[in-house]
């Protein structure tokens, strides 16, 4: 994933045919997310009761939904994503949906991360025994890392 | 002799529509960031930078002290503007919550 062009309107990425694939593989074997579910207020019960919390909830779950479809849809909608030469995919999104694409792939990362057990690796927390899910997820995570890494590189590089 | 008691006129008890027992006008609500294993660093910046219109610095100091420390004020506001925060970052799949600064 390479950074053709940028200017304040939109980003140009070129992506190999191999990138292509694994972000749709990536998006296609990515979880929902547990964390959406996440208490607006942690201590402040006073402030935010139930029902609150459970319509924000649903609303964060459905919000990473749409940012995961409308990735998906974009690496296949021809106005978004053109193929080139070689297999190579010219990736075109305007600044908001490169936040959106970011948003995505690292919402699949975390789902990633919670299906192997959110496991804290700086706490030296093992990884359940192998097995084809877990290392799917470990994969996931990997490609994940990789294509967050770029994307952020892209949105903080010089006009 | 009697004497004369002028009438005392009461004031009309004053009605408060109830329309909301949320005080959204208060700024007295944190947004705080919590720590996770598996945000990576430089994200987390990026999303402060995105969501707060923070410099680098600024972004990196918090996104530090919620890494070292286990979390983060981030900013102190009306529960409106908390609440919308916290959707945001909850949004890049950052651990956020408001709470209520008794302080």
């Amino acid at each position: 994933m390479k950074l053709l062009d940028k200017d304040a309107e939109r980003m140009v990425f070129l992506l190999t045919r191999r990138e292509h694939y694994l972000l749709r593989f990536l998006f296609r074997v990515a979880r929902r997310t547990r964390r959406a579910r996440a208490a607006l207020s942690r201590d402040s019960a006073d402030a935010i009761d139930e029902s609150t919390a459970a319509g924000f909830a649903d609303t964060m779950a459905a919000h990473h939904d749409d940012a995961r479809s409308s990735a998906e849809r974009w690496l296949k909608d021809p106005a978004h994503c053109v193929r080139g030469r070689g297999g190579s995919f010219g990736l075109t999104l305007a600044a908001g949906e490169t936040e959106t694409f970011l948003q995505a792939v690292n919402a699949a990362r975390v789902g990633a991360w919670e299906s192997l057990g959110s496991p804290d690796f700086e706490m030296g927390e093992a990884i359940a025994p192998p097995a084809q899910a877990n290392i799917r997820a470990i994969v996931a995570m990997q490609l994940a890392e990789h294509f967050v890494a770029e994307l952020l590189r892209a949105l903080h590089e010089k006009d | 002799m009697p004497t004369t008691v002028e009438p005392v006129t009461l004031p009309a008890p004053v009605v408060v529509p109830e329309t909301s027992t949320r005080p959204t006008q208060d700024h007295g609500y944190l947004v705080v960031c919590w720590n996770d294993p598996v945000n990576l660093m430089p994200y987390v910046t990026h999303v402060f930078q995105t969501v707060f219109g923070w410099d680098r610095r600024k972004a990196e100091r918090h996104m530090l002290e919620v890494h070292n420390q286990g979390r983060s004020v981030l900013i102190r506001e009306s529960l409106e503007e908390a609440e919308t925060h916290v959707h945001k970052l909850q949004g890049y799949s950052l651990q956020a919550t408001l709470e209520r600064d008794d302080a």
